[in-house]
């Protein structure tokens, strides 16, 4: 648990980077910074690991002020990735993985252990070991840079911007395969980023920050549902509903399978379901991991009114219009007309 | 042309017909060059470090070293005749202030050279000071460092010539005394054998800086 209480962080040539931000992170939980540039995010990111002291207020780490924490033990303690990766060019794969943990002391074994460990969980093959970092493509390096921050098991880990320098498909795929890690390692995660969709993406929380201050703390569902103020608006962007439906799954919305759209849902099924199993719906059932966006879309393409949402070959659940509409709030009066 | 062939063969003539003193005299030059030079890399490369992590001993650390180094050489030589003698030793101090500026540079450059955002990770990751100097910024400088000692060394071999004005010795026996006496085949020797130790020398080093710039990183971490 990271709380920020009251913080205040002036530079020496008097520029305030950050002023009287509060906010908590609870344990276990992903929380999002996001901002325009030079809004303090980054800053506030440094103020857990030390790399910067408030100039006023506390930032206490687990119910303890971290001005009380030995800088060193605290930061190995704490992992650490940047957009620049900043991995050491004449250490190897697994020599860089293993920092911290040679910081600390672990003995050969378990770090031997730990690092094979790692680049299984990032998906390295063991190969990568003993090659050096400019031999690695960006998304590989990235990778390094997490599993050197994870190697010591920190209770925190900051990222700040980690997948910025990443091209669209391999950042993808890095926040895909690190939104897995995150459900397994039960750490403490902030991270920074000014992309938006990033945040929603990435964050159980989400701290919008303007110029120097949090203006809305809250879960991207809220955010989306209720931006605080105008910048926060315009920082979603225009199409907030469809982001909204790109960070919710199908089985939030669903209906149960046998209700109204059971016969239709029977139609469209047993048409195509000469096999069992979720493939044989051809692409028109949805899967319970499948975003109410991608329902939609698929909704948008097919003629049937609702479509079955499958795991493990049985039908969980349907989803027509109405189901995404009432999700905003609202019921589709037309759309129940016509059914 | 046929000249110059001329005086290169009676040059090699002469260092061949007196092959025991070349030896003496190449003994001494070696002697002069690495003695001066080791003790340059010993207070250079220690400066450097300095120079780079404290900004205010930087200024006057390189101008110490700027001045040794725009000091002709044979001012630095004259300048330790009156406070040290005359003969090896006095040569050996000359020799090694004269060395001290490309190591000193070099070390500064290369301990800058590494990327901030190398120092940021090793700095986020809970590295002392030392373990970021030890462990991050040396090993990253050592091809700059090292490619500062291969252009001070090659500078030296030419600069020890010098030291037989002040009874140093060295291969400037053959070369300064030959001239006073018009002997060009002694001078040649003198030259031509001193330009080879020099071409060698470079090569050499060049060799294991570039082992240091490329897979040369395991060297570092076995010596570390």
């Amino acid at each position: 648990m990271i709380e920020f209480e009251n913080v205040t962080k002036t530079y020496p040539d008097g520029t305030t980077a950050i002023e009287n931000v509060s906010f908590s992170v609870e344990a276990g939980t992903t929380t999002v910074l996001v901002g325009p540039s030079g809004c303090g995010k980054t800053t506030t990111m440094k103020l857990v690991n030390r790399l910067e002291d408030p100039t006023d207020g506390t930032v206490s780490v687990d119910g303890t002020d971290n001005r009380e924490l030995d800088e060193i033990d605290l930061r190995r303690n704490t992992g650490y990735v940047i957009q620049e990766i900043g991995l050491f060019d004449h250490r190897t794969v697994g020599e860089n993985i293993a920092t911290v943990p040679k910081l600390v002391g672990w003995d050969d074994e378990r770090i031997d252990e730990r690092v094979r460990e790692l680049l299984d969980l990032m998906d390295l093959s063991r190969g990568f070991r003993d090659q050096y970092p400019s031999e690695l493509s960006g998304g590989q390096r990235q990778r390094v840079g997490v599993a050197r921050a994870l190697a010591a098991d920190p209770d925190v880990l900051l990222m700040d911007e980690p997948f910025g320098a990443l091209d669209p498909i391999t950042r993808d795929r890095l926040q895909n395969e690190f939104l897995d890690i995150q459900e397994r390692i039960n750490t403490t995660i902030l991270f920074v980023t000014h992309d938006i969709d990033e945040a929603l993406k990435m964050g159980d929380r989400i701290a919008i920050f303007d110029v120097g201050e949090v203006v809305q703390y809250d879960t991207p569902q809220a955010i989306l549902d209720d931006p605080k103020n105008e910048f926060v608006a315009d920082f979603i962007g225009e199409d907030r509903s469809f982001k909204r439906l790109d960070i919710t799954p199908v089985t939030e919305v669903m209906g149960p399978p046998d209700g109204e759209y059971a016969a239709a849902i029977d139609g469209n099924t047993d048409a195509t379901t000469a096999t069992d199993g979720g493939s044989s719906y051809d692409g028109e059932a949805l899967s319970p991991d499948d975003s109410v966006k991608a329902a939609l879309d698929r909704l948008l393409r097919s003629d049937a009114p609702a479509l079955p949402v499958v795991e493990n070959g049985e039908v969980i659940g349907v989803v027509a219009d109405e189901h995404i509409r009432a999700s905003f709030g609202r019921r589709s009066d037309a759309r129940q007309g016509a059914t | 042309m046929a000249g110059a062939i001329g005086t290169f063969l009676a040059g090699m003539q002469y260092l061949f017909s007196n092959l025991p003193e070349f030896f003496d005299l190449l003994q001494r030059h070696l002697a002069l060059v690495f003695v001066s030079e080791a003790a340059a890399i010993l207070i250079a490369v220690p400066l450097g470090v300095v120079a780079a992590r404290y900004d205010r001993a930087r200024g006057p650390i390189l101008s110490v070293g700027n001045v040794a180094q725009t000091v002709p050489p044979l001012a630095v030589l004259a300048l330790a005749f009156p406070l040290l003698g005359l003969g090896y030793r006095p040569s050996v101090v000359a020799l090694f202030v004269y060395a001290l500026l490309p190591v000193l540079t070099n070390t500064i450059a290369g301990i800058e050279s590494v990327s901030e955002n190398t120092i940021d990770a090793a700095r986020g990751m809970g590295m002392t000071e030392n373990e970021r100097l030890r462990e991050i910024q040396l090993p990253l400088a050592l091809p700059v460092i090292f490619a500062g000692i291969r252009t001070s060394t090659v500078i030296n071999v030419g600069t020890a010539y010098l030291a037989f004005f002040i009874g140093g010795g060295g291969l400037g026996s053959w070369v300064i005394s030959g001239i006073n006496l018009f002997n060009m085949p002694q001078v040649m020797a003198g030259a031509v054998s001193g330009a080879l130790l020099a071409i060698v020398l470079d090569l050499g080093l060049a060799a294991v800086e570039g082992r240091l710039s490329d897979s040369g990183v395991e060297m570092t971490q076995s010596t570390a």
